[in-house]
């Protein structure tokens, strides 16, 4: 058996307070805690939100460039030449029938 | 029994059991023990952990610049870069790779087992396939498989297929230029590229990157090349290549005034957009990249050399041995036999004879060193930049050391036999007599534009010395003409309404197997210019080995006549009578 020293006597309002003080910051610590968890998670968020618009953004510019290719594929001038004698009956001019016009300066 | 101790606890702690102690001690212990691990796990090994966990949640990407575009001198398209997706895997985050294998070999048209393989391998990253087309990236993205993911990369598309495909070239799997346009100006075209960490989540989504450092496009490329000429020049090659069962050939169009290359064509073409699936000697632009001995169309620098040596006068007559010459230990033949031929004779029928004795009347050193002055023996500097850098891709051509030409050398050099020059040098040094004597140097860049539109290079004429002076030029101009007139042997180049200038040739290839020149395998060509008064346009077309007749003056000079034709119409060139003017009316 361990024998104690007699205990200085603690005023009990004192005592109350302080219990007070630990929980007022145990709260003040946990909810600055829990915003930065809250603000760490909705930058996270929004960060996937950016990027998933960013690669949608990115599919939407990819999207225009095949048409840009389709336009060149199509006016390429193979099939110009091709699509000007088999549907439009056009053959290249003989010498006699070759009429140059000619703009001899602005019109006024 | 009562213990008393001799110092006594202070108060909070009165009242521990040895128990309690106990237990406090073991937890100490375990604190200590969690603590030595922490240490151990953040400091001694935080390099290798750090490694391992940035293998797991990050990735090194490579992006790439927008590859610039290549265009022709309209603006038109002839080369760009178009975003597609590429399939990747972690093989890690694979959940059944078997299983995936099979839904992606379905959707992307790859073996199964290839994919098996690459899904079940300890690689933490490797390509599925790369530069899919939209309709297969939809329906990767549909099957929603963890661990497989898309990224973007630039596709280079040739829109026009085979137009202009041997003068562009192409590019390698990951857009590096691998021949052509492509090759020589990669340093341009190519743009910068970046490495970039990506983090990501356990399900492999990215985070967004707060310091994204952007790759720059590459610059633009803007050619000389006019497209509908370069569409005629193609198209006439083409057709007599499948007509006379060539084995290729090839033509360019040089603007006489300037130098600037309005077109350079070649048939068999190739689709630089599945170029591994072509035949790989039609991958090279051999207008650039290849020699050949030019045979007849070389006599015009050996009647340049000697005018301007006056070693002969225009007049200046050779007795032509009726068709064989014994000279030293070789004999020189001509195709029909002639006696007396003045120097426009010699060119007119072409005597290899002729011209033999004419090229023998110049000292070596004289002849050679007007064949430099022509810009034989050394690159045209078609790749070469304003500043001086040379871009890769060019033939020198060899003309022999003159200390080293016997008498049988010299007299064959004198026909275009024993030197090796590109298709682009002779049109060049025959662009000289068109331009008065006055060497060009060929261009075909006309600009380079960064992608905020700055001009980094612009192509301009170029004079890179006189070759001859311009009463040479005159003279063997004139000479040129009796070639497509009367008994000559271009006559099939003529064009109505116009005075054209050429030469045909004959050239025996020379076959490295059998130590000579083939009997059977031939070079055809003409080069000239035309209107021979005012040249527009300077033309070399060539055919190799055709089947149907040997002869440049019945094979090459009438492509060089249809293009012509048509390149003169396209520029705006009217003959002076058979075309009617008429005002526009206001």
């Amino acid at each position: 058996m361990i024998e104690h020293a007699p205990a200085s006597r603690v005023p009990r309002f004192r005592a109350g307070a302080s219990a007070v003080l630990v929980v007022l910051c145990a709260v003040v610590v946990a909810a600055g805690g829990l915003f930065y968890v809250w603000q760490r998670y909705q930058f996270t968020k929004l960060g996937f939100e950016v990027a998933r618009l960013r690669e949608r953004k990115a599919q939407l510019e990819a999207q225009l460039e095949p048409s840009q290719v389709e336009v060149d594929y199509l006016s390429r001038l193979e099939r110009i030449d091709a699509l000007a004698r088999q549907r439009l009956g056009m053959r290249p001019p003989e010498p006699g029938q070759i009429i140059v016009v000619e703009d001899h300066g602005a019109a006024p | 029994m009562a213990l008393r101790l001799s110092n006594p606890l202070p108060r909070r702690f009165r009242g521990f059991s040895p128990r309690v102690a106990l237990v406090g001690a073991g937890m100490l212990l375990a604190a200590l023990a969690l603590a030595l691990r922490a240490v151990d796990l953040q400091v001694l090994r935080h390099d290798e952990l750090s490694r391992m966990a940035n293998r797991q949640s990050q990735r090194i990407l490579r992006i790439k610049g927008q590859r610039g575009p290549i265009l022709d001198r309209l603006g038109g398209d002839l080369a760009l870069s178009v975003q597609a997706d590429s399939v990747y895997a972690r093989p890690g985050r694979v959940e059944r790779p078997a299983q995936a294998a099979a839904l992606l070999a379905r959707v992307l048209n790859v073996p199964r087992q290839t994919l098996q393989e690459r899904l079940s391998s300890d690689a933490p990253f490797v390509w599925i396939k790369r530069r899919i087309s939209p309709e297969e990236s939809g329906r990767v993205t549909a099957l929603e498989l963890p661990g497989v993911g898309m990224t973007r990369e630039y596709l280079r598309v040739y829109p026009g297929r085979t137009y202009a495909s041997a003068l562009l070239g192409y590019t390698g799997v990951d857009t590096q230029g691998l021949e052509g346009i492509e090759y020589a100006f990669d340093s341009y075209l190519k743009g910068t590229e970046v490495y970039r960490v990506l983090d990501m989540d356990a399900l492999g989504r990215t985070l967004l990157q707060s310091d994204e450092e952007k790759p720059t496009a590459g610059d633009s490329v803007r050619l000389t090349i006019h497209p509908a000429i370069q569409y005629a020049a193609e198209k006439e090659v083409a057709l007599t290549v499948a007509r006379t069962q060539a084995s290729y050939g090839l033509a360019i169009v040089m603007r006489s005034a300037t130098g600037e290359i309005l077109a350079m064509a070649q048939a068999p073409g190739f689709n630089p957009n599945a170029y591994a699936a072509a035949d790989k000697s039609a991958l090279f632009n051999r207008a650039v990249t290849d020699g050949y001995e030019p045979g007849s169309t070389f006599k015009l620098m050996t009647a340049a050399a000697a005018l301007e040596d006056k070693s002969v006068k225009p007049d200046t007559v050779f007795y032509c041995e009726n068709g064989e010459f014994q000279h030293y230990d070789s004999v020189i033949h001509d195709t029909e036999p002639h006696a007396w031929l003045s120097v426009a004779g010699i060119l007119r029928v072409s005597s290899n004879i002729g011209a033999a004795k004419m090229g023998l009347t110049i000292p070596a050193a004289v002849f050679r060193d007007t064949l430099f002055r022509f810009g034989f023996g050394r690159r045209t500097g078609i790749f070469t930049l304003p500043d001086g850098r040379r871009l890769a891709g060019e033939a020198e051509g060899y003309v022999p050391p003159a200390n080293k030409w016997t008498p049988v050398d010299h007299a064959a050099i004198s026909f275009g036999h024993g030197v090796l020059v590109s298709p682009l040098q002779l049109v060049t040094a025959v662009n000289a007599i068109a331009t008065g004597g006055r060497l060009l140097k060929p261009w075909i860049v006309q600009e380079i534009r960064d992608p905020e539109g700055k001009v980094l290079m612009q192509g301009r004429p170029v004079v890179v010395r006189r070759a001859v002076s311009a009463e040479t030029a005159a003279a063997v101009r004139d000479m040129m003409l009796g070639v497509v007139q009367g008994d000559g042997t271009g006559t099939r180049a003529t064009i109505p309404g116009f005075a054209v200038a050429g030469k045909t040739g004959t050239t025996e290839k020379y076959d490295l197997q059998a130590r000579g020149y083939s009997k059977t395998k031939d070079i055809a060509s003409f080069v000239g210019f035309v209107p021979a008064e005012a040249p527009e346009v300077t033309i070399l077309v060539l055919v190799e080995d055709p089947k149907t007749s040997h002869y440049g003056g019945l094979t090459a000079a009438p492509v060089f006549r249809e293009i012509a034709r048509q390149s003169l119409a396209l520029l705006g060139v009217w003959p002076a009578q058979g075309v009617q003017h008429v005002a526009m009316e206001k």
